[in-house]
């Protein structure tokens, strides 16, 4: 199964869905949230890379034995896609658009920040937005990134010392790349 | 006014090496002008990201996009950019094109396939003619091919011994996969006899380039070991180092500007720094691949040529082709065999190199009745690609998003457990009104140029083909034990099987080109690329088109000498046979 990820989506399409769960059992927004002239929390950088790491871990929990997205390096991995001029702006834009929206969501609905919340609120957050066709959009886009951070060539930033080659019994090709330097320099 | 070069050939892949391979090494003067860049093998690495995850090789699609007109589930035509469709039609944009990345597997087209119209007869809805020349006209051209790229093979049990004029491949085959022994041992069970399909990679040192290193990372990689036998190290490389041979990389044809008499008088282009720059020659080729060839002929309006170039009876773009068929695959479960089959599996780098040929004309009942063009299937190990497979894993199969634990049991479940054997039918792509390159009146390149719209139909005749080829390779993954066997053919075009669009042909009225690939309207102008079939056979194109450009050369030093008044010495075709 493939589907194809559109990233041009509005806030509205992000939380339609999950919105009408939590809101209808919703018992104490806080005063913000209920204002009228409430508006999304735009997140300092700091804040945003610490919700996209909890973000990753209920994606792709650690194991014993077996990596997760600690173990891959996958949020410095995403630190260099988002540095990286071939990633297109639309795709950096939406997920910093869904970071803040998913901030949003838990504060409306858990009251709490996204990375104070338990394992389990946070899973349950997820599965709210997955059910927008922009919340789906937002996680199968850091999926796919987790993904590259766990099978790229460790010279991209994730996949140390090939640990996720390893767990999937996967074979690289040689002449391995030696460094990124051409695939900033080389082509378009 | 002086002349700059004896010829200027615009694009550098499979259709412009072997120009500039023959003519330079006759001791004419040669520029090439490519869009891309001009690696080294030493710049190519198995590195998934800058092969297939990130755009490297071609433009960026907000760049220079497409305009693709496609049927949709209700036969309706949509039209959408290829930045929305998340679809790439470019291929390879570098010194060697797209050569340089593909699979090698290469196949002669068959004499029948030069006269499909005439032996097999006409299809409603079809504009299938036969070629104006015969297989005998380019079987010398195929010949001196192997000698020049180094083809290894054996042949053994072609389906027509006489289409050959030498006894056998020059070089030995390449390393064999052990799962080929289970494929031939299949075969003989269905007593069907798969055809040894030749590669255009060296299983030896020679040519001055390095064997074949068995990395299992070959398709849509550049090669480093120079094994690869693309435009680039076969033909220009040794173009080159004639020292008549000019490369400029990062140059982009914008128009080929002509006269009131209907000659070219030069080439415009923007150089690496962004320059509009002009060169003149006294022969130009184009060589861009179909889509973009017909693109850049159709930007070129002249006083005599008001709808583009060679385009005054407006047959530029039409009957576009690509390669009919799809794809299909079996998987096999380690824990299902034995440790040995299971341990053979597993071997990474050698090739399975067997495809099945035997439909390639089809008189079966359940088709239709009669006899009909057919096509071959090809076989091979899953792709190394383990990123794009893995990415998959996160939609489960009713379309839902998997994390957690749940991906990683899949994770594990997808690459531990099993793999697969793929196979590709090609058949024809019948050429058909509906397949065409026009100028996009709305969208433009980043240089301010409009860009091709593609409308991309294809015949339902062509289905009903590649199914029948399909059922038939899946007859055979069940007789190896596979699971999970299915295939999929649809009217979806393969981006990197270009051609057709500029016909070549005998009426003026009816084709771009003539039996040379010489522009009908333009003399000083000749097209070598794939744009020139008017049908496409039923196998990858690319020794075809080398062939093709090396016929072609032959013709272009005719052209000069007799313009001259030189009595020129015609190229060398197989002196370069270091094999």
């Amino acid at each position: 199964m493939y589907k194809r990820v559109i990233y041009t989506v509005t806030r509205r399409n992000f939380l339609q869905t999950a919105l009408a769960i939590p809101l209808a059992t919703a018992t104490a927004l806080p005063a913000c949230a209920t204002a009228t002239n409430y508006t999304i929390p735009i997140l300092q950088p700091a804040k945003m890379w610490q919700i996209l790491d909890s973000v990753q871990q209920v994606l792709f929990p650690s194991e014993p034995n077996i990596p997760g997205a600690t173990e891959i390096n996958a949020i410095n991995y995403l630190r260099w896609v988002m540095s990286d001029p071939k990633t297109p702006s639309t795709v950096k834009d939406f997920i910093v658009q869904g970071t803040n929206w998913l901030e949003d969501m838990a504060i409306r609905t858990k009251q709490q920040t996204f990375t104070a919340l338990t394992l389990d609120d946070q899973e349950i957050i997820l599965h709210q937005i997955s059910q927008s066709t922009a919340g789906e959009a937002w996680l199968a886009t850091l999926l796919t990134y987790i993904i590259e951070a766990l099978l790229t060539d460790p010279i991209y930033g994730g996949n140390p010392n090939g640990i996720g080659w390893q767990w999937l019994q996967h074979t690289p090709g040689y002449p391995r790349p030696h460094d990124n330097l051409a695939y900033r320099t080389l082509g378009y | 006014m002086a002349i700059d070069y004896d010829i200027c050939i615009i694009g550098s892949g499979a259709g412009g090496g072997p120009v500039a391979y023959s003519l330079a090494r006759a001791g004419y003067s040669v520029l090439i002008l490519e869009q891309g860049f001009f690696p080294r093998n030493q710049d190519f690495y198995k590195d998934e990201m800058a092969t297939a995850l990130r755009k490297i090789y071609t433009p960026q699609p907000q760049d220079e996009p497409h305009v693709i007109e496609f049927p949709d589930a209700n036969s309706q035509w949509k039209t959408n950019l290829t930045t929305k469709l998340n679809w790439n039609f470019w291929n390879g944009n570098m010194v060697g094109g797209s050569s340089n990345l593909m699979s090698g597997f290469f196949h002669r087209m068959q004499p029948q396939d030069f006269r499909l119209l005439s032996e097999y007869g006409p299809i409603q809805d079809a504009n299938i003619v036969d070629w104006p020349i015969s297989y005998s006209d380019l079987e010398p051209y195929y010949t001196a091919v192997e000698s020049i790229v180094g083809i290894s093979g054996t042949v053994a049990n072609t389906t027509d011994p006489t289409l050959r004029s030498t006894a056998n491949f020059p070089l030995p085959p390449t390393l064999e996969h052990p799962v080929t022994n289970w494929l031939d041992t299949a075969c003989d069970q269905l007593g069907l006899v798969p055809l040894k399909v030749p590669r255009a990679i060296l299983s030896r040192p020679t040519l001055g380039r390095n064997s074949c290193e068995y990395s299992g990372y070959c398709g849509s990689f550049g090669c480093s070991s120079g094994a690869k036998g693309s435009s680039r190290v076969a033909f220009i490389l040794p173009a080159l180092a004639t020292g008549n041979c000019q490369v400029r990389p990062h140059s982009k044809v914008q128009r080929l500007h002509s006269n009131t008499q209907g000659k070219i008088t030069e080439v415009e282009y923007i150089d690496a720094t962004g320059t509009k720059q002009s060169v003149t020659a006294k022969i130009y080729v184009i060589a861009c691949q179909a889509i973009e060839t017909c693109r850049l002929l159709l930007l070129s309006t002249g006083p005599a040529f008001p709808y583009g170039l060679a385009n005054n009876q407006q047959q530029v773009g039409k009957n576009l082709i690509f390669s009919g068929g799809g794809t299909g695959s079996g998987k096999f479960v380690y824990a299902d065999l034995s440790p040995e089959r299971a341990a053979q599996l597993r071997v990474m780098g050698p090739f399975i190199n067997r495809a099945l040929d035997t439909w390639y004309t089809i008189s079966d009942t359940k088709l239709a009745p009669g006899r009909h063009k057919g096509g071959i299937i090809e076989f091979m190990l899953n792709h190394p690609n383990v990123v794009k497979k893995a990415d998959r894993v996160k939609w489960d199969s009713q379309g839902k998003l998997r994390w957690g634990l749940e991906l990683k049991r899949h994770l594990e479940n997808t690459f531990t457990t099993s793999r697969s054997l793929h196979f590709e039918v090609f058949n024809d792509w019948l050429p058909n009104a509906n397949c065409q390159v026009i100028l996009d009146s709305q969208t433009k390149d980043r240089w301010g140029t409009p860009v091709a719209r593609v409308r991309i139909g294809y015949h339902p005749w062509d289905l009903k083909v590649g199914n029948f080829l399909a059922q038939k390779a899946q007859l055979l993954l069940t007789q190896l034990g596979a699971k999970h066997i299915h295939s999929t053919i649809t009217g979806s075009p393969p981006p990197n099987l270009q051609a057709g669009g500029c016909r070549f042909g005998v009426d003026p009225k009816q084709s771009v080109l003539n039996p040379n690939c010489q522009a009908h309207e333009v003399d000083n102008l000749y097209i070598t690329d794939g744009s020139f079939m008017p049908t496409g056979g039923s196998v990858p194109y690319t020794w075809t088109i080398y062939a093709n450009a090396l016929r072609v050369a032959a013709h272009i030093a005719n052209h000069i000498s007799k313009s001259s008044g030189v009595p020129l010495e015609r190229p060398r075709l197989h002196s370069h046979a270091g094999v």
